[in-house]
């Protein structure tokens, strides 16, 4: 069904807690593609706040709160990102509300009514607060929902707090990647890996399986501290005529930025130094 | 002939070392630094310079301009010269790459003539 909105430009890949995405994606509007366990699906994103939501698996098909609820029910889900245009946006939007996927109640869901989400995922549908929207219900009913094969988790995970791979911290993870080195003029793709497999992944390239090199060069230049003193591991910088690629330490992970030949070194340096001091007893001992 | 050359960049301002490494991963010439043993130095690096160059072909460039790996206490920057050659300098990390790596252009040609 995503196939009929707009595509838009993709600016980037993710796996992380859908309800973490919104949450730091407050002046984003365009379409995220999401792909979790057998099913797929989309939401589309206004300003950080959901306004059309799908979902489908196998023959179960999701569209609105429902497909909004299970998507926030599941801990980590794949993300694809399209950025829309102004135009680009009214059209989905318009789309969304047309297939029935509409769903403007989000911002209920988001002030915190955790008794609302929890009446909601057990079906309890009717009855709705006396202060949701007329408009809102209506959209809601004239959903044809098909149960789906899908299991609900024990506890609803939207309470929770967040959980990453690797246990980063969301909040540094999302200012320095999302935030700044993405936004630097040059900058392709960056990756944050650990052990050859990438936790997490944004940008126009994908960088999970350059990672696995980018791991084997690391390993390799770690290994001079072997044979002479060198203190611990800050840079690595390949540099080739289409662009660099680099590699530092962030936290007990580390960093691969994809860069084209344009990029100011000195801007991607001063963001790196920026990483709080916690680095220093990760693997910044090397 | 290659030992002047390797003067000439040593005597830049912040590095310590210079070698030009053979494809056998061997020293064929060095300059500075006697307190490192610069056979076992050049035995490591070189898988730095394979694994960079593994790299470079993944992303479809077969050729390196430069590699930089910086430490707290020290800086290395790998130059491929040709037929597998390369030129490892060991900087001190504040030492000014830019400054390094364009006396280094400058004279690649002329390394390079030499091997």
């Amino acid at each position: 069904m995503s196939d009929s909105l707009p595509h838009g430009v993709i600016i980037g890949e993710m796996q992380v807690p859908f309800k973490w995405m919104l949450s730091h994606a407050a002046r984003f509007q365009g379409l995220i593609r999401v792909r979790v366990g057998g099913g797929e699906g989309y939401v589309v994103v206004q300003k950080g706040r959901p306004v059309g939501c799908y979902f489908q698996q196998e023959d179960a098909v999701l569209r609105g709160k429902s497909a909004y609820l299970h998507l926030t029910s599941v801990l980590v889900v794949n993300l694809v990102i399209h950025r829309y245009t102004s135009e680009e946006m009214e059209e989905a939007i318009h789309l969304v509300k047309v297939s029935g996927a509409g769903y403007p109640e989000v911002d209920a869901l988001s002030e915190g009514r955790p008794g609302r989400v929890l009446a909601e995922q057990n079906g309890e549908t009717e009855g709705e607060p006396a202060d949701a929207p007329a408009a809102d219900m209506a959209v809601d009913t004239s959903i044809t929902v098909k149960e789906p094969a899908i299991q609900k988790p024990a506890q609803p995970v939207a309470e929770k707090g967040v959980i990453l791979p690797s246990g980063l911290d969301t909040e540094n993870l999302a200012h320095l990647l999302l935030g700044r080195l993405l936004r630097l003029p040059g900058v392709q793709a960056v990756s944050i890996f650990g052990r050859g497999t990438s936790v997490l992944s944004i940008g126009n390239v994908n960088l999970d399986l350059l990672v696995v090199l980018a791991d084997d060069m690391l390993q390799a230049a770690k290994a001079i501290s072997l044979v002479m003193h060198t203190g611990s591991f800050v840079q690595l910088t390949l540099q080739i005529p289409a662009g660099k690629v680099i590699i530092a330490p962030y936290f007990n992970e580390y960093l691969c930025i994809l860069t084209g030949p344009e990029v100011n070194l000195g801007q991607i340096r001063k963001i790196l130094k920026e990483i709080p001091a916690a680095a220093d007893t990760g693997k910044r001992d090397s | 002939m290659l030992k002047k050359e390797l003067q000439r960049l040593f005597s830049l301002e912040g590095v310590n070392m210079a070698l030009v490494i053979d494809p056998e991963g061997r020293v064929s010439e060095e300059i500075g630094a006697a307190s490192i043993d610069g056979n076992q130095l050049a035995a490591v690096v070189s898988f730095v310079m394979a694994e960079s160059k593994t790299m470079a072909t993944r992303l479809g460039h077969e050729q390196i301009s430069m590699v930089f790996v910086e430490f707290r206490d020290m800086a290395l920057l790998l130059f491929p010269l040709k037929k597998y050659y390369f030129l490892l300098l060991i900087t001190h990390p504040s030492a000014n790459i830019g400054q390094i790596s364009y006396e280094l252009k400058k004279n690649q040609e002329h390394i390079c003539s030499l091997l």
